[in-house]
């Protein structure tokens, strides 16, 4: 009996112990599984092209999702030649650089105006940037190309900065205004008090308090101006000054293709969007979900 | 140093019909500790605000020292502020933070260094000058927060509830200093609470506020001790003064407060002011400290000069004790020694000093006598 009545309470608590720990363990897996199968979603496109990026057309053919064994090294040397990456890869440097640039500058000037200044017309322009924003680029394609010809910028370097900062802005003074709208009124109170004008509140205070915005704003500039495919196709009628986006095109002729240089150019293509992605991770997921708390 | 004078002052937020401020004219001398005191909403971080320039003034004029500053920018004002939030930019160091007013006036490195330098050894914070604010504790970021205002050297020093963000103790203790503080460098302070022990303690002279109207501009003492209106009665002194509403009746040439639970005989002297009130209502008003029991009265009150109560509840406080008393349907508190036994359902007289009774108009809400 004694024996009985010491053991009940031990092995009651130790029981429902086990079953919430197991219950608790099964949920872990649960999470786990569902998380492998969205990186599994989202890594076989990569892997694939990855793969299909040291094949053959005939290894491709014959096992579209095999291995590529042996790597056809000579895809990337080829696809490099072909596509003009020595030539485009700088060239899509130069203007990735010069449109996150322009962007990020004009987008905090504009964003700044527009949370922290009172001025006629403030909500207005707003309205008008967020109508921006869900204008496609396709229906502005043909005017463009007339404004950019009639500034003398077809065909220049100008030619695709120019347009591609202008459509960039409406996202980013959005997301910059936001981003205003969220740092504290009082340290800029501050700041007036400490003798600083409107300029220097917002260049010694307010932007560097902004700057996991700037970085969230210069990842998205970065993304868009790379792949960007329409604009330079219209716009940047030069050979010698398109982007890497565009040499992807010559992978394709009329009535074929080569799936294993285009996988390589492919690769060229989007290395070093995850590189950059990989150097701002932490600035951009700061930025993206600030303001999502309080 | 610089006195401040407030104008016919008014601010209108749009879209508001009531004022934030109306009509606030008052003088903060040179040097003086003026506390703007008040329950939230009664605008006096509006009106400290508009002597920042932070906001524009609708109507009246605000004059710091000889000029008027309605449309000078905050940066021409040379006023410093030290804000609730503390407001320290965390993206620099302290010795950033408190060098960034200088460096903005173009003061020249080497007095920038010392300067700074010095108003951290007075606010001993010289140790944590090169970290940034995110890595101090809340008195220390409040300590930066005054030293950024204190290095400017200005003509003012504006203060909207600095201490609100710190616990209890600390409280007390930087009050202290601040107190210290003014004490040495002088300049004018308007120093915004909405916390009376603060206003009382600190200020040379305390303005008190409520919807957007100055009620009273004094000395501490005198707000305590002659309130001009019910709503400075009320609100300065912790329990709140006792409000009763008490018909005056004459009989054989004395004038009695009367009430369905007491009738109780009205000093000569107070009496007198109230001549033009008999048989009217008005508000009788006596602090919880001088409503005491009958017998600890200097003096002792007359029979018919005393209120009969039934002791309700007693909370004790160790230096004191706080008895709820009831009248009729009338509830008094008393704040009385903590050596009077009392208990709950006990009959006692209480009764005020003469001088100590404040009667006020029902409808202006006046102080009558």
């Amino acid at each position: 009996m004694g024996t009985t009545a010491r053991s009940l309470p031990r092995t009651r608590p130790v029981t429902a112990d086990r079953s919430w720990r197991l219950r608790q363990r099964l949920l872990a897996a649960g999470r786990y599984a569902l998380l492998i199968g969205f990186l599994v979603v989202f890594l076989v496109p990569f892997v694939w092209y990855a793969s299909m990026a040291l094949k053959t057309e005939r290894q491709i053919a014959a096992s579209p999702f095999g291995l590529p064994i042996p790597p056809a090294w000579d895809n990337l040397e080829q696809a490099w030649t072909l596509g003009r990456y020595s030539q485009y890869l700088p060239n899509t440097v130069v203007y990735a650089v010069a449109v996150i640039a322009g962007v990020c500058t004009f987008s905090c000037l504009s964003g700044y105006a527009l949370a922290r200044l009172t001025f006629p017309g403030r909500n207005l322009m707003f309205l008008l940037l967020l109508v921006g924003i869900t204008v496609p680029f396709q229906s502005l394609m043909i005017p463009t190309y007339y404004l950019a010809r009639d500034l003398n910028i077809l065909g220049t370097r100008l030619g695709m900065i120019v347009p591609a900062t202008a459509f960039g802005l409406s996202f980013g003074s959005f997301l910059m205004r936001a981003f205003f709208r969220g740092l504290p009124e009082e340290i800029a109170d501050a700041a007036r008090v400490d003798g600083g004008s409107e300029w220097r509140v917002f260049r010694d205070v307010m932007l560097p308090l902004a700057r996991p915005g700037l970085a969230t704003l210069a990842t998205f500039s970065f993304l868009e101006t790379w792949t960007a495919f329409l604009l330079p196709l219209v716009l940047v009628q030069r050979d010698e000054l398109r982007p890497v986006s565009l040499g992807l095109l010559f992978f394709t002729g009329r009535y074929s293709s080569d799936r294993g240089l285009i996988a390589a150019g492919v690769m060229f293509t989007i290395v070093p969007i995850i590189l950059v992605y990989i150097a701002l991770q932490r600035k951009f997921i700061e930025g993206i979900t600030a303001g999502a708390l309080k | 140093m610089a006195r401040v004078i407030f104008e016919n002052v008014t601010k209108l937020y749009g879209g508001n019909a009531a004022p934030a401020v109306n009509d606030l004219n008052m003088e903060v001398m040179d040097r003086e500790f003026l506390v703007l005191v008040g329950p939230s909403g009664c605008g006096k971080s509006t009106a400290m605000r508009m002597v920042a320039g932070l906001e524009e003034i609708s109507d009246g004029r605000i004059i710091i020292g000889d000029r008027v500053v309605n449309d000078l920018p905050p940066k021409d004002r040379d006023v410093a502020m030290v804000f609730q939030s503390y407001a320290l930019y965390p993206h620099m160091t302290v010795y950033d933070n408190l060098a960034y007013p200088l460096k903005l006036r173009k003061v020249p490195k080497p007095e920038r260094d010392q300067r700074v330098r010095e108003a951290a050894r007075i606010l001993d914070i010289e140790q944590f000058l090169d970290r940034k604010p995110k890595a101090l504790s809340g008195g220390q970021r409040q300590r930066v927060a005054l030293g950024r205002a204190i290095v400017r050297n200005a003509d003012l020093f504006l203060m909207d509830e600095p201490l609100s963000n710190l616990d209890a103790k600390l409280r007390v203790q930087t009050r202290a200093e601040l107190i210290k503080l003014h004490e040495r460098v002088s300049t004018t302070t308007i120093y915004v609470t909405h916390d009376q022990v603060e206003a009382m303690t600190m200020g040379d002279r305390i303005a008190v506020m409520s919807l957007g109207v100055l009620q009273q501009l004094d000395t501490p003492q005198n707000l305590y001790d002659v309130p001009v209106n019910k709503f400075v009665a009320g609100f300065i002194g912790s329990p709140s003064m006792n409000f009763v509403d008490v018909t005056l009746q004459a009989d054989n040439g004395r004038i009695y407060a009367v009430t369905p639970g007491f009738k109780m005989r009205v000093p000569d002297l107070t009496g007198r002011a109230l001549e033009q009130y008999i048989g009217q209502t008005v508000t009788l008003g006596v602090r919880p400290e001088h409503l005491l029991e009958r017998s600890r009265l200097d003096g002792n009150a007359p029979p018919d000069a005393t209120i009969p109560v039934k002791v309700d509840i007693v909370e004790t406080l160790g230096n004191e004790i706080f008895v709820y008393l009831v009248s009729g349907s009338v509830t008094l508190t008393s704040r009385m020694d903590p050596d009077i036994k009392l208990q709950s359902g006990q009959e006692i007289e209480v009764a005020a000093e003469p001088r100590r009774l404040h009667f006020f108009d029902p409808k202006t809400e006046q102080r009558v006598a």
